[in-house]
This record gives C-alpha cells, structure tokens and sequence, in this order.
C-alpha cells in the first residue's frame, strides 16, 4: 500500500503577494518574473511538496493566443524544473478552464474544447512535463474533452478535479458522484475536488466519490473564504491540516492545496498525513448509469422510455428527415415528466445519416433532460460517435452474442467506460430456450470480462417474444437463472409481448411484474402509460425499494388538470391544448384538413392577434393560443401522415440569431406565431455565422429569412449577415428584430422589413408570401 | 427566493389587464416556481481604490472605465466597489426546456427571473448600506460606458471561478440572469 502523496498549494494567492494584479494573467506575470516563480516552487519543495504545479492555469488558446500559451508553458515548465533539479519532485501542466461555456449555455464546441486542450497538453508534454494536473473546472462537458485530449495525444498521467459549491454541485449542476464517474471512463488516472470550499466542506463530496468509483482520489481545497475587506483566508495552517486528515482517512491518494494555501499550510499537511497509508474501503459494487446533473443506480426497477424510436411512428419519421430537434426534444420531455429514469434513443432510419442525427438528437435531448441515455444502433460507427460525444455514463443498447457483435461492439463500450445491454441471441437464431438463452448469456458476460468490463455494466436481455407465437416463460426462467448466477443486471423490451393482441397494457403490465419478481433490473416501456407506471411504481413499493411509499403516493396522486372547450375556436382563442387537440380531431372526423385550417384555425389565430395589437390582450395569451393552435396542427399533421399526404405549407422562412448573440427566447416566439400561420420554418439557432445563413437560404430557397439580436455588440453580425445575403445572390427579402433593433437601423443596415414583435413579423410573411 | 412575486402581480407587470384565466394563473405560479427552484443566488464583489483622469482607473488592476458618464457617477466617493451577481445557469436550463412545450411559460419565467435578479442585487445593496454609503448601481452598457468593458470587469473579479458567470466575446454574460455593476463608495 502505497502512502499519501503530497501535492502542493496555491501558485495564483502566491503571485499576488509577489504584485500580480487582480485580473492580470498569471502566466504572462510568470514570463517576466520567472525568477520569482522558481522561488515559490523551491518554497513548496522544501515544505514537502512531491509534485510541484507549473503556472500554466491559463495558458490555453482561448485565454491567449496558441503561440503566447505555448511560450508561457515553456516558459512556466522551465521554472518548476529548475527548482526540481536534483530532487525526485515531479512537475505537472496545470490545465484550467479555457474561460468559454459549452454549448448549449455557451458557444464552445466539443471540438474546439479539444483542440484547444490537446495543444497545451503536448506543449506540456515537450516542455517536460511528468503528468498532467486537470483542475478547477465546474463543465462536465469541457472536462472530458480535457482528459480525452491529454490522454490521448500524450503519455502522460492525467489527474482531474473539478470544483463544487456546497450543496454538493458544480455550477453547471453536476453532482460529485457524476463527476468521478465521467472523468473515470475518460480516463483519468486520479480523479477528486478542488478550490471554492476548506477541507470539511469537502468531505461530504470526497465521500460520495469514494463510494462510486475506485479510481485513486485527489484534493485540493481552499484555506476557507477570503474576508472581502483584507484577503486574508479564514482557515490557518493547523486548523488546514487537521481537516485534511479527514480528508485522508476517506481514502485521498494525493492531497495539497488551492487558494488561499502558501508552504506552511503544505508543510503542515505534511507533518500530520505523509506517513498515512491510502486505504479505500472495499467497494460494493454499483449499477450506475449518469447524464452531466443525474446519477441513476439501478436500487429498484427502472423505467427505460421507448418513445424516442422511429419503428412505426410516421410522424417521428418525418421529424427525423426534418432535423425537428424541438418534436424530439417534446417526445423526452414528456418521458421524463411521465417518471421515466432513463430514455432509449433510436434514430435508425436510412433516409438520413444516422451517424450525424444520433450525435445531433443525443445533445438535443440531454439539452432538456437530465436521464441518462441508452444508446440504440447497431451501426458500431454511429455508435462510437454517439459515446464519443455524450457527456455522461450510458448503456448500449446493445451487444449479442455473435463473434462479430461481440468483437465490434465491447471495444467500443470498453473505451468509452459505457455498460451494455447484452442480447441473448446471434448471427443465426433466437434461441427458443431458457437454457440456450442462458448459454448466450454467459458466452457474452465471459467475453465482456476478457474486455475488461464488470458484470455490474452488463444488463442482460432474455429477449421479450410475442406472447401469441412464443411461451413468455422462456424469458423468464432464463431471466431468474442469469441473475441467480451473475451479478449483472436484467433489462427487457417489455412491449413486445403483446404485439398483435388485445388490451396490450394489460398483458404488458402482468409480464412486467411477473419479470420484476425474477429480477428484472430495468424496463424497456412507454412511460406515457399509466398503467405500465402504475405496475412499475408497485413493483417497488412491494419490493421495499420505495421505503416511504413517497414515489407510489407521488404517482397517484397526480392531478390532471383540464379544462375543455366547445369549439376549436373556443379552444383557440382561450389558449387551451388539450381541448384544441381533442377539437381538431372531431372536425377531421368530417372535414378535409385544409378546411380546418383556413376556416377555423386562421380565422381564430386572426381574432388573438388583432386583441394582441390593440392591447387587449399580452404575450403570454398570444402565446398560449400558438401552443393551442399547435397542438391542433399536431393532430392536423399526423392525419395527413396517416394518409401518406404530403404537410401543407405557406412557404419557407429561415430564422436565426446572429453570430455572437445567444438570447433566442424572442426568435422562438416569433418561430412559434409564424408556424401557426402554416409557414415551414429552418431555424438555425443562436450563434450563426453568416454564411451559415446563406447556405441555409440556398438550400430551402426561402423567399423570407428574420434575423435577431438582442445587444448593440451583436448588430454588426446582423450588418455582415444581410450584406453576405445580398452578395450571395439570394433573392430573398430579410425581416430584422431584437429590443435594440430600430426601423431607423434597420434601413441603414439595408434590411427590407422591421419587425416590432411576433404579430408584426407574422403580418410580413403574410406580404412576402401573398 | 427573494423577491416575494404573487402570479397577480407577475402578469400584472406583464402588461395583463382584465380578468385572469385559471391557466394563465396557473402558469404564471408554475414560472415562479420554476425560478424559486432552479435559482442559485450568488453574488461577489471587492472595493479598490481608483484614479479619475481621462478615464477611471482602477487601482491594482488593469481595468480602465472609459466616458464621462462613469466618471460622472463616482467622482465624489472614496472608493470603488465592483458587484457581479447571478441566478445561475439552471435558470437557463429550464427557461430554455419550458420554450420546448410552453412557450407562455417560458416567456413568463424568463421575466419572473429578470425581475428576481434586480430584486437580489437590491437586497445585496441594502446589506451592504450597513457598513458603506453607496451611489447606484451602474452597469457597463449604461451611458457612454461601452459594453466591451465587461469582459475585463469580469476577469477583474475572477467572476467565472467565483460565482460561475462568464462574459462570451460579443461581451454578453452567461448565465444570461446576470448583473454587472459598479459603485461608489463613501
């Protein structure tokens, strides 16, 4: 057993006492005072320090230029070297934040966060640095690419820490526990916590990783908080290293110091935890899956969401080749709010690159939900993108027991740090049973091993037959046998046994129990189905797993509020969905869809929107009469699937946010009131550049393109963006809007309409398109 | 929560006049709810001296607040303050998850948030009226203060590893709940 190793304390609290300034960069401070940098390290040698920090925090491409960052972590590595000579001290590159949020907050790309780590990571590398320091990050997203970066583009050792704030979450929102998960499965050599909190405001999180995962621990507290008017921080020496052996005895590997911390507190931590052993407790292990904010462990039955699947839904096939992110990112919503604990995403469909859309549907929806996923293809490509860019720990959905499966499928799982779902059959059959089914599931389970993957990361699959053509026992013996044997888990595709049979939920809800009793771990099922939660929410509270009953009183006690109304009209007007989508369906009933468009919807839409201009009525009414008279489009589109009719539409709008500006809550509601009035609307986002849009404008041919800021800095990008439309040669006609748009700035920058608000905006469609 | 919002007074400011529906009422509580349990207030600050030449600068820093407007507010105080505060990003997250299903909800939400960061920058004010004499608050962007000074004002307070606040190079904060200001003090 090894002892504790002693990392050391704070550089930037340091470089203050030497002049830095509040704001000034660091590193660039350290290129002209390097003298004063070595002296700080040799101070932290002397204290006991057994891997020293050079000062490259910030040197990173965003920060500065990539060649200033590469000439700082030269500069900053020389230094710690110097002052190593001759000692056994090892030297890590600090790598911070790189200053920018990811999407969706932000506008930093996975692959920019990347690029930019991977070029201080080699610089660090050829600088002669011994291991790589991750530290102080709060996005889950932009750690990963950090540890995949470093570990994948050098030899380095990679330790990583994030930091939390005292209720136990970054500020992004994730959770301790889902940190060391994620920076586990990236890779990461050491995992832990630094920064905003002392040592006992640590200890809870320190804990919580220790129970999660084995990787050897790291952490790196304050010394308390800074008094606002002296900076002096709140915690001494002592008082430092005494909370730290709490530290230690929860089983940290390499302990130092963050802000605030100077070589006497190092010192001190020295004295009281160097000769401590590192001993973890042994560890029980855990089915964990996690998103970026929720760690879901399989403790009880869980609910997977099947919704998310093209397989029989025309109109989430069309939202497919439409690239509909919004209809999408609804359809998980509504699992999630229906109590689902995590959601299959399947977007195998061979009109579009399934590589792309599955990248693309996976953010869309971890942009709105926060369960984990469980990945659905069986195109190992789009697969590895899909684990590749997913920030979270997910289950694959799935590997069988063919050679081929088997050997494509498990380095990918493996790689990634993901569980699998393990199908009990192969290339040439499904096996008809229990024993034969169980056979498969062994041969998989033995391979995954061989793989490096832990019986707690496979979740069996017995296969769920039709009841009508195949005995559903087959499933369940099978079922019992592979989890009295191996402690993996069981999930299954619960749907599938009524397949072709009356009252399915019925069927479905009795074979879900009756699995749950053999030890079913997760259920593959449509959370929108009370009844199937109903089964899912007793089968717990049966079991125990649900100890106060509060998820069963929870569930029943649900309130449907609905208030109706007699015409779609009605229904319109007074901004009630469910009725206006009831409604519609009793008009389709006898009237052609057009009909009820132009006759009813059009008309009801006409009557809000003239009470909204005169004030009679505000934006949340008009809004809520666009969500009704959406949700009676909803119906309206999905009869005209159902007939295999093509959508009806006005014609083609192109709306974007300009390059720069993020707020797109106006753009939205100008998108909403417009897709009322029947027009096809390709919104491009927040952030677009300006070729963007008239690539976009190409594509669709849209007589019609609205564009949005909200800030005078962001203007310009709307200037640049009409001027690439008009040299593009696009013969289309621009709208503009944003609180600080003025009709006055809207000419000077050549735009053709101004729009005050969304009414305003619909008004202009109607123009352009008459 | 700080500020204590009824769903009457919320639409009120909305601009709503005339009889209340029970959806819109409900929907009006639903977004305060949503802003009660998604907020995360955090605000820092720190006090400098300062010099009052062409522009204002600020002492051990390299912050310089350009204009008269600026130096027009703080002339007559001893000492600067610099505040930045924030909801957090999950106001961010669940106004942009609500524009998904309910665009009204979303639209009230986004507005209760607006009006629970002045209300948490107010009560920070008010705290800080017990030990210091303080003019307004005066954010960049106001009068001929450019907008472009966020970016440093945020680096200068080490905003983004203290309170999770960024300034994007369009100068825009995110989390977007957010607030920037300056103060003089006496």
């Amino acid at each position: 057993m090894k002892n504790i190793v002693i990392l050391d304390g704070a550089m930037g609290t340091m470089l203050q006492k030497c002049g830095l300034g509040a704001g000034e960069s660091p590193e660039l401070f350290g290129m002209a005072h390097e003298d004063e940098v070595e002296k700080i390290h040799r101070a932290y040698i002397k204290s006991g320090s057994e891997i020293i920090t050079a000062n490259t925090f910030g040197a990173n491409g965003r920060k500065m230029t990539f060649e200033e960052a590469e000439k700082a972590i030269i500069s900053a590595i020389g230094c710690a070297r110097r002052a190593a000579a001759g000692t056994n001290v090892k030297v890590a590159l600090d790598i911070g934040p790189t200053g920018e949020l990811t999407e969706p907050l932000g506008t930093l790309t996975q692959k920019d966060a990347y690029e930019i780590f991977r070029h201080a990571a080699m610089c660090g590398e050829k600088a002669g640095a011994d291991l790589i320091i991750i530290e102080t990050m709060t996005d889950l997203c932009e750690m990963r690419m950090a540890i995949m970066a470093a570990k994948e583009n050098t030899a380095l050792e990679v330790f990583a820490t994030m930091s939390f704030e005292a209720r136990g979450r970054t500020f992004s929102g994730t959770p301790a526990a889902a940190a060391a998960i994620v920076m586990s499965a990236a890779g990461a050599d050491a995992i832990g916590i630094n920064c905003s909190l002392a040592p006992c405001e640590i200890l809870p999180m320190a804990k919580e990783m220790a129970s999660t995962v084995t990787t050897p621990l790291v952490f790196k507290p304050n010394a308390g908080l800074p008094d606002p008017e002296t900076g002096a921080y709140s915690i001494d020496a002592k008082e430092y290293a005494r909370q730290m052996l709490l530290l230690a005895d929860c089983g940290a590997a390499y302990l130092g110091g963050c802000c605030g911390t100077d070589p006497q507190y190092i010192a001190e931590v020295k004295k009281v935890c160097s000769r401590i052993k590192v001993r973890r407790e042994k560890r029980i292990p855990q089915s964990l899956l996690c998103s970026a904010t929720k760690v879901v462990s399989m403790d009880r039955l869980r609910v997977v969401g099947e919704r998310i699947n093209p397989t029989g839904k025309k109109v989430f096939r069309q939202a497919l080749i439409d690239s509909d992110m919004d209809y999408i990112a609804k359809c998980a919503i509504e699992q999630c709010e229906a109590g689902a604990d995590m959601l299959d995403v399947n977007v195998g469909i061979g009109e579009i690159d399934e590589k792309e859309m599955l990248v693309r549907v996976l953010r869309a929806v971890g942009d709105v939900c926060d369960a984990p996923l469980v990945i659905d293809t069986t195109d190992p490509y789009a697969l590895e993108a899909a684990l590749r860019a997913y920030t979270g720990k997910a289950l694959v959905n799935s590997v069988n027991a063919s050679g081929e499966s088997l050997k494509t499928v498990l380095p990918i799982v493996k790689k990634y740090g993901a569980a699998v779902v393990a199908l009990t059959l192969d290339k040439t059959h499904i096996p008809e049973t229990a024993a034969e089914r169980f056979a498969m599931a062994e041969k998989i389970i033995a391979a995954a091993e061989t793989e490096g993957i832990a019986p707690e990361d496979i979740y069996v699959d017995c296969l769920t037959m039709t009841a009508s053509t195949a005995t559903g026992g087959i499933t369940l013996d099978a079922l019992w046998e592979v989890k009295k044997k191996y402690a993996v888990k069981a999930i299954l595709g619960v749907s599938n046994v009524s397949f072709g049979l009356p009252k399915r939920d019925v069927l479905n809800s009795t074979f879900l129990a009756m699995a749950a009793q053999c030890g079913l771990d997760a259920a593959i099922i449509n959370p929108l189905s009370d009844e199937m939660m109903a089964t899912v929410r007793s089968c717990n509270l049966i079991s125990g797993a649900d100890r106060d009953c509060a998820e069963y009183i929870e569930f029943t006690s649900r309130a449907k509020t609905y208030t109706d109304a007699q015409t779609l009209e009605d229904a319109v007007i007074r901004g009630l969905e469910n009725a206006a989508a009831e409604r519609t369906a009793e008009l389709l009933a006898e009237h052609e869809e057009i009909d009820v468009i132009d006759n009813v919807l059009i008309p009801a839409l006409d009557t809000v929107g003239v009470r909204f201009e005169k004030g009679e009525t505000f934006l949340p009414q008009l809004l809520k009469s666009a969500q009704a008279a959406g949700a009676a489009f909803d119906v309206i589109k999905a009869s005209l699937a159902g007939k295999g009719e093509a959508g009806l539409s006005k014609g083609t709008i192109v709306l974007a946010t300009v390059e720069g500006d993020i707020h797109d809550i106006g753009k939205n509601i100008v998108k909403i009131i417009l897709e009322n009035y029947g027009y096809k609307i390709i919104d491009l986002g927040k952030d677009v550049p300006p070729q963007a849009v008239v690539e976009a404008v190409k594509r669709s041919a849209a007589p019609l393109v609205g564009l949005s800021a909200l800030m005078t800095t962001t203007l310009p990008a709307m200037a640049k963006t009409i001027e690439a439309l008009r040299q593009s040669g696009c013969v289309c006609k621009v709208m503009v809007g944003g609180a600080v748009l003025t009709p006055e700035y809207a000419q000077k920058i050549n735009a053709d309409f101004y729009s005050k608000d969304a009414k305003e905006a619909a008004d202009i469609a109607g123009r352009v398109f008459s | 929560m700080v500020i204590v919002v009824t769903a009457e007074s919320l639409l009120k400011s909305m601009g709503h006049k005339g009889a209340l529906s029970s959806e819109l009422y409900r929907t009006a509580e639903r977004a305060i709810e949503l802003v009660h349990t998604a907020a995360e207030h955090r605000v820092v600050y720190d006090t400098f001296e300062f010099t009052c030449e062409e522009a204002v600068r600020v002492a051990r820093t390299e912050l310089v607040l350009p204009g008269r407007s600026i130096k027009a507010h703080i002339e007559n105080s001893s000492r600067i303050m610099l505040m930045a505060a924030t909801l957090g990003s999950g106001i961010d997250d669940v106004i942009r998850t609500a524009q998904k299903s309910d665009m009204a909800l979303a639209a009230m939400t986004d507005f209760a948030a607006s009006l629970e960061i002045e209300a948490f920058c107010n009560k920070f004010c008010n705290s800080m009226e017990e030990k210091y004499i303080l003019t307004s608050r005066f954010s960049p962007g106001y009068g001929d203060l450019p907008l472009e000074v966020q970016t440093l004002f945020c680096k200068t307070l080490d905003t983004q590893r203290r309170i999770g606040l960024y300034a994007t190079r369009m100068h825009i904060l995110i989390p977007t709940k957010s607030v920037t200001a300056i103060m003089g003090v006496n």
